[in-house]
């Protein structure tokens, strides 16, 4: 399997590169005042926004192409391509970064300078991106990401493989050595700990992974509303004569009685679901190919996709809270998809979705949870924490939404049919009461002594956890109605809520022990201090 | 708070709708209503409101029918704002907004305190967020 892995990206530079001088871990984060790293950009910055540009270029010179003379199609490539590669002249001739005094320092510009300082100790997260082009050039992309910012703070582009690997560990050596808590842990250099292989990804895992994500059910949901589209834009009747003509071919091994029509909207569903689920299969492991999650002493590293390879490191110190998710068809096959938040910046939602950067690890075997996690957070498996149950109104006040929706349905469905039969939505009401008494029995939450942790949900399930040192702040909620049952709503909020969609969020618990739980956790957070 | 101007709106409009004399059957009521809403609501809500410090962590409670109650270790306190608007400085009043690192409930506000009360409680405040001590 190895061998068909393209290259890595983090893989140790060649010996000749020498490495960054370690700092000396005991000096405090003021005297550091040599630089440590002192480099520009590489020179196939030039080439890469050429390539870029000349990308861009392509659709509006086809369309130009097609519509004006040549001549202005030329004098237009000139000028477009001279821009770019002016700005890029003057991009790689003034950039210049270097890492001093406990900041990474990037200056840039001609007549306005700008010069940007990022203290270490803040830095979240380092990224590496490489296009095609860019693994074809052997370079890549490097993106500085520090808490509380929108987007990265810095960007280096591009710089060569080794060299970024260079930053990357300069960057976590300093900023350990910066952190005042971290001094008296020995800094060593980054090489000389072993990578540590935590997961791997098959090709069979990333393909489970497309299989079982829900964009087959999505394509479903595209092809019939293309079916209802056709019927309403082509003329009258001809879903009818393709329906005619469909039938008509299908007539000799088509039972007595089975409508026609029911059998071609049955296998348009069952090729939509076969291409929805093609696609979400390629789209997994054009993403995720060769994922690799290893640990290097304190920093987690990522390094993933088929033809952009990106990879990250992350601290593990700054995951602020861990999500298990374990939607329906993941939990079938016993499969979980784990997501993580670092007080680094909070992209848009598209941009996590298209990177994979919004997973720690997309998809991991639930036995092996129990392993994984405390790699994450150290100390997890040290804090056993007993599982309580929230108020058993949570299931008399779902059922009566369910109740409502449900005869809702029922009159709409009468009111249409006129007809006993028609009272079907009333059915319901039995397999949701089952459902709300499931996911009753999956609700809780978990207080141990540096944790908090709550859970939901039975056909898709999803695991909170929080470190009790990243609370920010306790909250309890009551509405009027959660006053009747006398229960309250308690909410944990954390820094740089991105990836996990919220922090832990736990209704239906009975007043008096929702007092005492956020309390205790206030308390218990009180008693730590919050690094960034 | 809406409630008040929005029922002397619709009383209005009853009114210019009806003529003044035949729809007071329309306006009074309303104007009833938004009158006794505006003298006891805002004491109800004063009511409801109230923080506590309890050696290391700040609990504020709020809300008439919508309760609210927020506990921050005030270790996690990023910084302090003292906030003076003009209605405020009229009546020597201040709020405290409190920020810390979280999402979706990193701003806290103290609203109402007494001037000189604000700047003691910013400065208790900053004093025990700020002890390294832990």
């Amino acid at each position: 399997m190895p061998s068909e892995l393209p290259p890595k990206l983090d893989e140790v530079p060649p010996s000749g590169v020498p490495l960054p001088p370690v700092i000396p871990g005991a000096t405090a984060a003021g005297t550091l005042g040599d630089t440590l790293l002192r480099g520009r950009l590489h020179p196939l910055t030039l080439v890469v926004v050429l390539v870029k540009a000349v990308r861009g270029f392509v659709i509006p010179a086809v369309f130009v192409f097609l519509t004006g003379s040549q001549a202005t199609l030329g004098l237009m490539l000139l000028l477009f391509l001279g821009l770019h590669l002016v700005q890029a002249l003057i991009r790689y001739f003034t950039f210049t970064y270097r890492i001093e005094g406990g900041e990474l320092i990037t200056s840039q510009g001609v007549l306005s300078r700008t010069e940007r300082h990022i203290p270490l100790a803040r830095v979240q997260d380092v990224r590496m991106e490489q296009g095609l082009v860019h693994r074809w050039l052997s370079v890549t992309d490097v993106q500085i990401e520090t808490a509380g910012g929108r987007g990265a703070e810095a960007v280096l582009s591009v710089l060569s493989r080794s060299e970024a690997e260079r930053l990357r560990q300069a960057v976590f050596e300093a900023a350990r050595a910066a952190v005042p808590s971290m001094a008296g842990q020995p800094a060593v250099a980054g090489p000389a700990l072993p990578a540590e292989i935590i997961r791997q990804l098959s090709l069979r895992d990333v393909t489970l992974l497309g299989l079982t994500s829900n964009h087959a059910a999505s394509a479903i949901v595209i092809l019939f509303a293309g079916w209802q589209l056709v019927d309403d834009v082509l003329p009258a009747g001809f879903r009818e004569w393709v329906a005619a003509a469909v039938a008509g071919n299908v007539e000799h091994w088509v039972q007595e009685g089975v409508s026609g029509r029911w059998l071609i909207l049955g296998s348009v569903a069952v090729l939509a679901l076969l291409i929805g689920m093609l696609i979400s299969v390629a789209g997994s492991i054009v993403l995720f190919y060769g994922f690799t999650l290893s640990r290097r002493g304190e920093d987690l590293h990522r390094a993933y996709g088929l033809f952009t390879r990106r990879a990250s490191s992350l601290p593990r110190r700054r995951i602020q809270l861990l999500k298990i998710e374990e939607p329906w068809l993941r939990r079938l096959l016993r499969l979980a998809t784990i997501r993580a938040d670092s007080a680094g910046s909070a992209p848009t939602q598209q941009e996590g979705d298209k990177s994979g950067r919004d997973v720690l690890l997309p998809v991991a075997r639930r036995e092996e949870l129990e392993v994984l996690l405390p790699v994450f957070l150290p100390g997890l498996a040290e804090d056993p924490a007993d599982w309580r149950r929230v108020d058993r109104c949570a299931i008399r006040r779902s059922m009566k939404k369910a109740l409502l929706v449900c005869l809702a349905l029922a009159i709409l469905s009468f009111a249409l049919q006129r007809h006993a039969l028609a009272l079907w939505p009333l059915l319901l009401i039995l397999p949701s009461y089952a459902l709300n008494v499931q996911s009753y029995r999956h609700l809780g939450y978990a207080l141990g002594a540096r944790h908090f942790f709550t859970r939901k949900g039975w056909l898709d399930r999803a695991t909170h956890i929080v470190p009790i040192r990243n609370a920010q702040t306790v909250v309890i909620r009551q509405t009027p109605f959660d006053r009747r049952y006398r229960v309250a709503t308690v909410h944990v909020d954390t820094a740089g809520q991105a990836y996990t969609g919220g922090g832990p969020r736990i209704r239906n618990v009975p007043a008096a022990d929702a007092e005492t739980v956020a309390r205790t956790l206030a308390h218990r957070a009180s008693e730590t201090r919050y690094r960034w | 708070m809406l409630l008040v101007p929005l029922g002397a709106l619709l009383g209005l409009g009853a009114a210019l709708l009806g003529g003044f004399t035949k729809g007071f059957l329309l306006w009074l009521p309303l104007a009833a209503v938004s009158g006794v809403w505006a003298w006891w609501f805002p004491k109800r809500r004063h009511q409801a409101w109230g923080y506590r410090i309890n050696a290391r962590v700040l609990e504020t409670r709020s809300g008439v029918w919508f309760r609210v109650v927020k506990l921050l270790p005030l270790s996690r306190l990023q910084h302090v704002d003292l906030h003076r608007g003009p209605l405020e400085r009229a009546s020597g009043l201040a709020s405290l907004i409190l920020h810390t690192a979280g999402t979706h409930e990193a701003t806290h506000v103290i609203p109402g305190l007494d001037a000189d009360e604000a700047v003691r409680l910013r400065d208790r405040l900053v004093a025990v967020g700020g002890d390294d001590a832990v």
